[in-house]
């Protein structure tokens, strides 16, 4: 190996803080913040808002600036997982599951600190990671092909032992609803549409920040908005700045080794962004010794996945760097920005221009140190927003939900997926099902497919000749082992379970009857078409069906099985009344989308602001007015600037208006 | 440049400043001034996508050339291979040039194959820009390849190769259609991303690909030094009298119909000819598109066409990037753009036949 190229290093780093160069990280820093808090927008809509202004700049200056946007927006996006508990992205649900209760005990401030601490940790060992990944690179990439990537799929699929929650049967269901969704859309082998309906919304399949968005996000508003006056519903503790630091530096072996993994499965072909933070969490869950406290706010839930998630931004670089090959959407623009500013990514970067590969290495160590002092100094004043009284914020927290979903595929379609499966997750939640194995069967559904057909395809049996493929199912095997080993599994659904929940067991042998019609509709869907597309769903659908008809026919029986039969609303009504019913809960949500569908959705959002805290908050009507201009101002300016774009109703469809009010 | 660069950050800081206020565009005046207006371009692919490069490339050159500067914005809506993208450019787009779209192969093959999905009418686009680019098609040397093509392509039909790509009815129809006619049965892994496809070759796991021609130098030449790779033939390039010679990016390359001629000791010829030309009319020389919503006037064509013109000759699209995007190959504006439009659609009733009843016993698909 050489290593020469490390003799770049001195000089880039005193490139990079002389000149304007520094003038432009710190532009790139700040406009990544703004568009990681803004809800849904992220990185890509900051990487297309500055393609146009680098053309003909130097590389350098350039660089800096697209480095230091893309590489903070992990960072500024934990605020909403952590303190609304919406994630704001697919990969970062896995910080929603223990940084959201610690915000209802009233410790946001210091989840938010150990957040952010440990993504510095993360973010500085992944830029340390890219400086040696130029030599290590090219050898992964040529020793990983589909049948490894396959291992590595299964191996990430077992962590889901971890985190079926009480009942591993139910779990496990779940995981498989998760494989089974993501086979919705267009089949990889052969092109043939499945279970679209014929539609064209479909036909790529359900976006997954949909899925953590209805399954994770509209779930926890409702249980907040019926059971409690604020989110924190403690006494906000203390500061929570040293503490949150404190609990990184206890758990520093944890922080270096989920970071480790990040940017390994950066780095390793074919996992893909949306599953670090699983993987992470399954780790930190799997090495703990007392893990009683996952799901229900252990500190260690946010430490790792948020570590994970920032190392993996620097590994990211690498296949777009050395390869061209970028892998995921802001990425993509990233490559698009390299070639606006005249470089060429690819092998012969390394030789020609690795002045410029340590200038990003650089950018991106002191990116992640300025983004993690930033958002310190603001966790404390936006974590003392959730001891406001719930109703106030409810409705920009539900306008924000629905304002992300639709930047999704920017389709009406979007709205009412996540309704639908909104619902579905609020059942999940009540009846306690896992909505992290969902999430994981999902993440990985079609990662799983594709592999397990290019094996097929290119190796067939002979995979089980390849030494990488074997050490990696070895593995797999092991991590199965300490799942069936383990005492509690981890889920945020499981609480404690009295009688309450076996006085009427109907209702949630309602659901089971429901989940069982989704897979058999699926099934029948898939019977009719070719083996390659059919053999999969089949599978899973068969394994689904198996696992559901356990559950019935123990819930029939009554089985005093863990976690079998569990109703929080039952839970709820035993305990107190003056709870509102999840039906009426989910009008309230859904009469946002019905106004838009009227008016469109610029127009919809205040208004929705406006009754909801006149109603519901019973605040001052010059209240209520102020904050809905405030909500039309915002939107505006993100409309505007930062192309957000909003559902049109049928008044867009009569009449032609001006932007923002007809987009 | 200095004094460029500091309007560029001048301006990047007025973006910012922005946040914090709110503008509203005041209405203009005629049609043809797009003084103060909002251009929406469509690109039916995902962000970073080729079209999508192109695109913005094109953008920027078009907000400096088209009257009254307008503001250029995209807006990449992609899924079902361009096809919802493009329906949703017919239902929006009205016809007064502050809608376009970027087309592309998919675009044209959904439409061919007669896609459920389709819902636009491909034909009354009114194109305003072409681009073509070249293809090149190369295989593993360690198929036992060598120096004579004529060779290579009897190695490769004695030992069928694997290849990965996308799938039969996507972007690599023509492709899979020429290797079919010089009698390579090569064994197809679909569902890929260019990306994955790419390392699958560099693995090994893959022996045949192709790529478009001007991603020669990055992508391809570094495989053939190393001696992994060699380039087996590329589809040629149609001069202005109709005749296709070598492609210019790779003249030591021979064309498809050149090898086909030698392998079968006559040139191709009737339908398979025509359909064979037909796919090459959208896949290369009308590889990339800009058009305009049916029912644009005539005007609005025209300025479009003049300011596409102009737009060739600006530093954008004349700098050193900009050639990387678009190669050697010469791009096409106005009624020659319109001509290669026209060409991309000019598949009849039997030839559609003909590659459906292909597709049905070679790739076993049936289309509609």
């Amino acid at each position: 190996m050489d290593f020469s190229v490390l003799q770049h290093a001195g000089p880039a780093l005193v490139q990079l803080l002389t000149g304007p160069h520094l003038l432009f990280l710190l532009l790139g820093v700040g406009l990544g913040m703004i568009v990681g808090i803004l809800p849904g927008i992220g990185g890509l809509s900051g990487m297309a808002l500055i393609l146009p202004f680098i053309f003909g700049m130097d590389p350098g200056p350039a660089l800096a600036m697209m480095v230091g946007l893309t590489s903070v927006t992990a960072t500024s996006d934990t605020f909403s997982s952590v303190l609304i508990g919406v994630p704001g992205g697919a990969g970062t649900a896995a910080t929603v599951l223990d940084g959201f209760p610690m915000t209802q005990r009233g410790e946001g401030a210091r989840a938010l600190s150990a957040a952010f601490a440990a993504s510095l940790v993360g973010g500085l060992i992944g830029a340390f990671v890219l400086t040696f990944a130029f030599v290590a690179a090219r050898p992964i990439l040529l020793a990983i092909g589909f049948g490894e990537q396959l291992m590595l799929v299964i191996l990430s699929l077992t962590l889901v032992g971890m985190l079926t929650g009480a009942n591993v049967v139910k779990g496990l269901a779940s995981c498989a609803l998760g494989l089974l969704i993501g086979t919705i859309g267009s089949s990889q082998a052969t092109a043939e549409y499945r279970f679209t309906f014929d539609t064209i919304y479909l036909s790529d399949g359900v976006p997954l920040v949909i899925i953590a968005l209805g399954a994770f996000a509209l779930p926890e508003i409702v249980d907040v908005l019926r059971q409690h006056h604020a989110i924190a519903q403690k006494e906000l503790v203390g500061s929570g700045w040293l503490a949150g630091i404190r609990d990184v530096l206890r758990n520093f072996g944890l922080v270096v080794r989920c970071s480790a993994l990040g940017a390994l499965t950066g780095i390793l072909p074919g996992l893909g962004g949306g599953v670090v933070g699983w993987i992470s969490y399954g780790h930190t869950v799997q090495s703990s010794r007392d893990r009683s406290q996952f799901g229900k706010g252990d500190v260690r839930g946010v430490i790792g996945p948020e570590s994970a998630n920032n190392a993996k931004d620097g590994a990211d670089l690498i296949p777009t760097l050395f390869f061209g090959i970028p892998g995921s959407g802001t990425m993509a623009l990233f490559l698009g920005g390299l070639v606006v500013i005249g470089v060429t990514p690819g092998r012969t970067m390394v030789t020609n221009q690795a002045d410029l590969i340590y200038l990003i290495i650089w950018s991106l160590a002191l990116a992640n140190v300025l983004a993690t002092g930033v958002s310190m100094a603001l966790a404390r004043p936006i974590a003392s927003l959730t001891a406001i009284k719930f109703t106030l914020i409810a409705p920009f927290i539900i306008v924000m939900v629905f304002m992300s979903a639709y930047q999704a595929k920017t389709d009406w379609g979007d709205l009412i997926a996540l309704l639908v499966v909104g619902v579905v997750g609020m059942y999940m939640r009540r009846f306690g099902w896992s909505r992290a194995a969902l999430l994981i069967g999902l993440v990985l559904s079609q990662r799983l497919e594709s592999s397990l057909y290019r094996t097929v395809q290119i190796y067939g049996l002979d995979i089980f000749l390849r030494p990488i493929a074997i050490v990696i199912l070895i593995l797999a095997v092991i991590s199965i082992g300490f799942a069936i080993r383990t005492k509690s599994r981890t889920s945020s659904e499981d609480r404690e379970i009295s009688i309450a929940s076996r006085k009427n067991i109907w209702p949630q042998v309602a659901f089971v009857a429901l989940l069982l019609g989704f897979v058999i509709a699926i099934a029948i869907d898939a019977s009719q078409l070719k083996f390659l597309a059919s053999v999969f769903p089949l599978s899973v659908a068969a394994i689904a069906v198996a696992l559901l008809t356990i559950t019935a026919v123990r819930m029939v029986r009554r089985s005093k099985a863990p976690g079998l039969l569990f109703d929080a609303d039952a839970e709820l009504a035993a305990s107190e009344t003056g709870a509102k019913a999840t039906f009426y809960l989910v009008g309230l949500l859904a009469a946002l989308p019905a106004l838009a569908a009227i008016v469109g959705f610029y127009l919809a959002a205040p208004i929705y602001v406006f009754f909801f805290l006149r109603i519901l908050a019973q605040a001052s009507i010059r209240f209520s007015l102020a904050l809905a201009l405030g909500l039309a101002v915002f939107l505006a300016i993100i409309n505007l600037v930062l192309e957000a774009q909003f559902a049109p109703g049928l008044l867009q469809q009569f009449i032609s208006l001006p932007r923002p009010f007809g987009s | 440049m200095q004094n460029q660069k500091s309007l560029r950050l001048g301006a990047l800081l007025g973006a910012i400043a922005a946040l914090g206020t709110v503008t509203l565009a005041a209405p203009a005046a005629s049609a043809q001034d797009f003084a103060g207006k909002r251009i929406t371009m469509i690109i039916p692919y995902q962000e970073g996508s080729g079209s999508t490069i192109h695109g913005r490339l094109f953008a920027m050159a078009l907000e400096k050339t088209l009257p009254g500067q307008p503001t250029i914005v995209i807006r990449n809506i992609d899924g079902g291979g361009s096809v919802r993208g493009i329906n949703q450019f017919h239902k929006d787009a009205k016809p007064d040039g502050l809608t376009i779209a970027a087309i592309a192969t998919g675009t044209f093959f959904q439409y061919i194959l007669k896609d459920k999905a389709v819902a636009y009418p491909l034909p009354e686009f009114k194109p305003f820009l072409t681009s073509p680019f070249g293809l090149l098609a190369y295989a593993r040397n360690d198929l036992g390849l060598g120096k004579d093509p004529v060779e290579n392509i009897k190695k490769l039909i004695a030992n069928p190769p694997v290849y990965g790509g996308s799938g039969p009815t996507s972007s690599d129809l023509p492709a899979l259609l020429s290797f079919d006619l010089l009698g390579i049965k090569q064994k197809g892994v679909y569902g890929l991303s260019n990306a994955e496809s790419r390392a699958g070759f560099e693995r090994g796991e893959f022996n045949l690909k192709y790529d478009n021609a001007a991603s020669w130098n990055e992508e391809v030449k570094p495989l053939v030094d190393d001696g992994v790779a060699t380039p087996i033939f590329t589809f040629g390039f149609e001069q202005e009298d109709g005749k296709i010679v070598r492609d210019p990016m790779l003249p030591d390359v021979p064309t498809f119909l050149e090898l086909y001629e030698k392998i079968h000791g006559k040139p191709l010829s009737g339908i398979e000819y025509e359909v064979w030309k037909a796919l090459f009319n959208v896949r290369v020389m009308g590889s990339k598109m800009l058009v305009l919503p049916q029912g644009t006037p005539k005007e609005i064509v025209d300025v479009y066409t003049k300011a596409t013109e102009a737009a060739l000759k600006t530093d954008v699209l004349q700098s050193p990037q900009a050639k990387l995007v678009l190669s050697v190959y010469p791009q096409s504006t106005g009624a020659a753009s319109e001509a290669i439009f026209k060409g991309g659609l000019s598949m009849t009733e039997e030839q559609q036949k003909w590659l459906r009843e292909w597709l049905r016993t070679r790739h076993s698909i049936t289309v509609n």
